[in-house]
């Protein structure tokens, strides 16, 4: 039988971890009168958001009425359901529960209206409601916490997770040597079922990754692949990466960016403080890989992308073995990304319009006549404020020239 | 000229003395020269095709066609588009196409009047986008006038080039922009050294407007001196790009990806204009395997152009110069 099964809590004593976010929801449900607010679960999965309401559920002896995200819930099913739960409190005569589940699943295309129509239907909840999800970042979730008591949950620590981990061997009569153990803990990243999974998973000595669950996070993913023992396991991490392969030429949200597999490859490899021969060997795995990309995204040639985890999974493997690779999301730390970010964003505009009046390309116009036109502003003491108006530019371009001049000034002290 | 233009012009001498007239243009004498013959009978003009090195006068000596022949209406009648800034076939499509059709409208009654359509670094553009511009110039021609500015004129579909009347632009010779830039000197009472000139010209091979730019900055220090002039120089995006690779061939891969990203994302680095430079740049640093170094460049030059990320590419380029740099095992000349 699975562990994560066997060591499911039965009541809500056994549960472990999260202990003050548990508390809160049992007073929250324990003082609930008509017209309380609803609760909204925050925290990453694994760590008993679900079992927590189920067995309160069962505590405090209600019926629960519970959706996720299998169910389609666009703003239709979910009026269907809610509706006549707000109406007639008790359909049975006894108290009623609601539960939504990973609301931040609520797609925005395949289950439209739906949040929307939950931060609106929030307001007037006549009955108890509970909904959890596992990021509040997205924007509509921000908004429905905004009318709901929001408790977050966090990861289980792992010396928590090293306590019950020995306590679940002993009771198996199994052993683990202190490596092993660590390998199990970190791998299942504050997650009470992962432990338990990856657990029983290296007891029985196949070396599992995922088990039961098809899709690791980019992050849990790169980081298992740089710390795995054989190949074979290191592709079983990128081929279940919760990831894909994408052309940034056709534009990137940074949710997209973050879920780019090769962009995080990149940014983790030239993140790291490794040697630049190292590197060199490694992005060079990595640019052949992208010519494969650049023409699958060219010739919509989809078929190409069966090859490209093996590429990449046996490609880099030899090479990049003990050097403490780990996952960054971005490829270059940020107080030296932030400014050039802040300062292109600002100039993108003025490389536009000058371009134009100098009958060239923004880029010629970058390198062979902005920096000479700061210098001369600064040689002459000119303004740029005096500009907005003689040269026709609005406040974002004047900033721009504003910033560079500033850059100079630094530069010649 | 409008008033926003007056005013960059006091500001960049490279603005102020550029011309706005064919008269004005005093190099390029013979393309000049068969120009205003073009230009005096309206109705035969061709379409054109300038190719020739960066900064001799190609996108100068298109606006002042444009102006000539449009008058005072010339910048409503003109679209100026540079394919290095869009160089797909989404451009030909939908600037190129849209302003052809709707000229025709306009302008259909009156006789000589046609718009003109300048298409800077039209290298850049994929053939397939090329091609695309071959049946709008057709389609077109009743109305609109092509002038077609390239570098390397091999880069342009035969098809295309056909089509066109090829004025081939030469480089400036030494003296004719040493004598050019002692005339602003003068004109703008700045004191300047003969060597300095010279050396200008050794720093630009003959790009007149970056031959300017570095003048006035080194104007700008008190005089244009040798040491004022290299300073100058080394304010351009070639110089930095010099620097980049100088510190990838030394294995600072990380300092050479920082100064690469603020170049790209700040002052909008072309990818393309990247290699160009940085070829340029490595010719004069002596290096021990300048031909591995080509090899390795050659070979990015294709990867970029297949491949779906330029970031991606670009770092892995300057890591692959970091192994060349420690193979020449020392610190290479500069």
């Amino acid at each position: 039988m699975m562990w994560s099964e066997v060591y499911r809590p039965r009541t809500v004593e056994q549960m472990f971890g999260n202990e003050d976010a548990r508390i809160n929801v049992i007073k929250w449900l324990s003082k609930w009168i008509d017209g309380a607010r609803p609760l909204l679960l925050v925290g990453p999965s694994g760590v008993g958001k679900t079992t927590l309401v189920k067995l309160l559920a069962l505590k405090f002896d209600y019926d629960l009425v519970e959706m996720n995200a299998s169910d389609t819930r666009n703003k239709i099913d979910l009026e269907r359901l809610i509706l006549p739960l707000f109406n007639n409190k008790s359909v049975s005569g006894r108290k009623v529960l609601l539960f939504l589940d990973e609301v931040d699943g609520i797609s925005g295309r395949e289950d439209l209206g739906g949040l929307e129509y939950l931060i609106k239907i929030m307001k007037e909840s006549t009955i108890p409601v509970i909904m959890a999800a596992n990021t509040q970042d997205n924007a509509k979730i921000k908004q429905l916490s905004k009318v709901c008591k929001t408790v977050k949950f966090s990861p289980v620590p792992p010396r928590i997770l090293a306590i019950f981990l020995d306590y679940v061997l002993r009771s198996h009569d199994k052993k683990l040597d202190v490596k092993e153990k660590k390998l199990v803990i970190d791998r299942s990243n504050g997650d009470i079922r992962a432990l338990l999974n990856n657990a029983q998973a290296k007891v029985a000595g196949y070396d599992a990754v995922a088990n039961d669950v098809s899709e690791i996070d980019i992050a849990t993913a790169i980081n298992g692949y740089f710390s795995s023992i054989n190949s074979l396991e290191a592709m079983n991490y990128i081929s279940h990466a919760n990831a894909t392969y994408s052309d940034p030429r056709f534009g990137m949200s940074s949710d997209e960016r973050r879920k780019d597999k090769l962009n995080a490859f990149f940014s983790s490899i030239v993140s790291s403080r490794i040697r630049y021969d190292s590197i060199a060997s490694l992005l060079d795995v990595l640019s052949k890989v992208d010519l494969v990309v650049g023409r699958m995204a060219k010739n919509r040639r989809w078929s190409l992308l069966r090859y490209i985890d093996y590429m990449i999974a046996y490609g880099l493997f030899e090479n990049s073995r003990k050097l403490g690779l780990k996952y960054n999301q971005y490829s270059m730390i940020w107080p030296i990304m932030a400014p050039i970010s802040a300062r292109g964003q600002l100039m993108k505009n003025l490389l536009l319009k000058f371009a134009l009046k100098t009958h060239t390309s923004k880029s010629i116009f970058g390198s062979l006549y902005l920096p000479y036109l700061v210098k001369i502003m600064h040689d002459n003491n000119i303004d740029p404020r005096e500009l907005v108006v003689e040269l026709n530019l609005d406040q974002k371009e004047g900033e721009a020239l504003a910033r560079e001049l500033e850059i100079m000034a630094k530069k010649d002290r | 000229m409008s008033k926003k233009e007056k005013n960059l012009s006091n500001l960049m001498w490279v603005e102020k003395y550029r011309p706005s007239t064919l008269n004005e243009v005093i190099n390029q004498t013979d393309i000049v020269r068969a120009l205003h013959k073009l230009v005096n009978i309206p109705s035969e003009l061709p379409h054109l095709l300038f190719a020739g090195p960066p900064g001799v006068g190609k996108t100068t000596v298109a606006v002042c066609i444009a102006r000539q022949l449009l008058g005072e209406q010339w910048r409503r009648d003109t679209l100026e588009l540079n394919a290095s800034d869009e160089r797909g076939i989404k451009m030909v499509r939908e600037r190129v196409k849209e302003f052809a059709a709707v000229m025709k409208l306009v302008t259909e009654d009156k006789e000589k009047s046609f718009r003109i359509i300048i298409l800077d670094e039209a290298d850049e553009m994929t053939s397939e986008a090329q091609t695309a511009l071959r049946r709008i110039i057709e389609d077109s021609s009743k109305t609109t006038r092509f002038i077609i500015i390239c570098n390397y004129l091999s880069q342009i579909i035969a098809p295309l080039q056909s089509r066109c009347v090829v004025f081939r632009f030469v480089q400036l010779a030494r003296e004719e922009l040493v004598g050019y830039l002692k005339t602003i000197c003068q004109l703008e009472n700045v004191r300047f050294e003969d060597k300095a000139l010279s050396q200008i010209y050794d720093a630009t091979t003959g790009d007149l407007r970056h031959s300017i730019n570095i003048l006035q900055a080194a104007a700008g220090m008190g005089s244009v001196t040798m040491s004022n002039v290299i300073a100058a120089r080394g304010l351009s995006g070639k110089s930095k790009v010099g620097e980049i690779i100088k510190l990838a061939l030394s294995g600072r891969f990380t300092d050479a990806r920082v100064k690469l990203l603020e170049l790209i994302n700040v002052y909008g680095l072309s990818e393309t204009d990247f290699l160009k430079y940085a070829n340029q740049e490595a010719y004069t640093m002596k290096l021990d395997y300048p031909d591995q170094f080509a090899a390795i460049m050659a070979e990015y030059d294709y990867r970029l152009s297949v491949g779906a990320h330029p970031e991606i590419q670009l770092a892995a380029l300057l890591a692959q110069l970091g192994k060349l740099g420690s193979k020449e095992n020392r610190e290479p000349k500069y």
